[in-house]
């Protein structure tokens, strides 16, 4: 069995290899018992603990870093994740009164902008990233400047703003061509 | 700059971190002004598609870890343990 090593920073790329690795062998078998028990495959079990991992990850900022134990912070949102997907009685599958708290990110479901999402991933790859960190990784200003190399928070700030008129104008030019696609 | 200094209203407002009063004003600009409504849905939908690039990317991440312990045959305990609960009928 490996230990989970709480001091590893999953906002870290390698460290949050290391980590993400570490949760998956201690706690994927728990999910999958719980997908098995309730009649779920092996792909739902593996899809469901994908998407709590993501939503784990979602969950931590610099502000509040990942679970102290994130075990049973993982198997609730699968148990919602599943309920969510199969439709399947809470009651039946029975969430304890910490499980009861969590709840899922309210656009995870939402259909996806999948042109316009790549699209901005091939113009505008360098703003995405800096917008990545802000709004999806939620790093603290102080590691965005040493991230990326600014020589201010100021001046972070600043790229930040450019880069949401640079992309929100190319989604105002696109979504006239898209709007029926998208 | 004019622009800017509407952005990052909008990025408050988006964000919930406007308090009420303001908020309330905001609200009453973007009936009044639809142009300010529209950069507001880009925005919006900017930032949806910053977390759906985020998802993305953070999915794939763990696709590659999954790929990993699944084949390494150091974890071929691990793999014996998981795959049998979905074995037995």
């Amino acid at each position: 069995m490996t230990e989970i090593q709480n001091s590893l920073d999953i906002k870290i790329p390698e460290e949050r290899m290391l980590l993400l690795s570490q949760i998956y062998e201690e706690v994927f078998p728990h999910v999958a018992k719980f997908v098995a028990n309730r009649g779920g495959t092996f792909d739902d079990a593996k899809d469901i603990f994908h998407d709590a991992l993501v939503i784990l990850y979602e969950k931590s900022s610099d502000e509040k870093p990942v679970y102290e134990a994130p075990e049973r912070y993982l198997v609730g949102i699968a148990k919602h994740l599943w309920i969510r997907k199969f439709d399947d009685d809470r009651k039946k599958v029975g969430l304890d009164e910490m499980e009861k708290t969590i709840s899922l990110p309210e656009d995870y479901f939402e259909p996806e902008e999948s042109r316009l999402t790549s699209l901005l991933e091939l113009t505008g790859r360098k703003c995405l990233q800096l917008l990545r960190a802000f709004y999806y990784d939620s790093l603290s200003l102080e590691r965005i400047k040493t991230t990326f190399g600014f020589s201010t928070t100021h001046s972070a700030s600043a790229q930040k703003f450019k880069c949401i008129e640079k992309m929100r104008n190319i989604i105002q030019e696109k979504s006239m061509d898209y709007e029926d696609f998208a | 700059m004019r622009t800017l200094r509407e952005t990052k209203e909008i990025d408050r407002y988006l964000l919930g971190k406007m308090s009420i009063a303001p908020r309330l004003l905001f609200e009453a600009r973007l009936i009044i002004d639809p142009s300010l409504k529209l950069r507001v849905e880009w925005q919006r939908r900017l930032y949806s598609i910053i977390r759906r690039s985020g998802r993305r990317q953070m999915k794939s991440e763990v696709a590659r870890i999954h790929h990993r312990l699944f084949t390494d045959p150091d974890k071929s305990e691990f793999q014996t343990n998981v795959l049998q609960l979905f074995s037995k009928k």
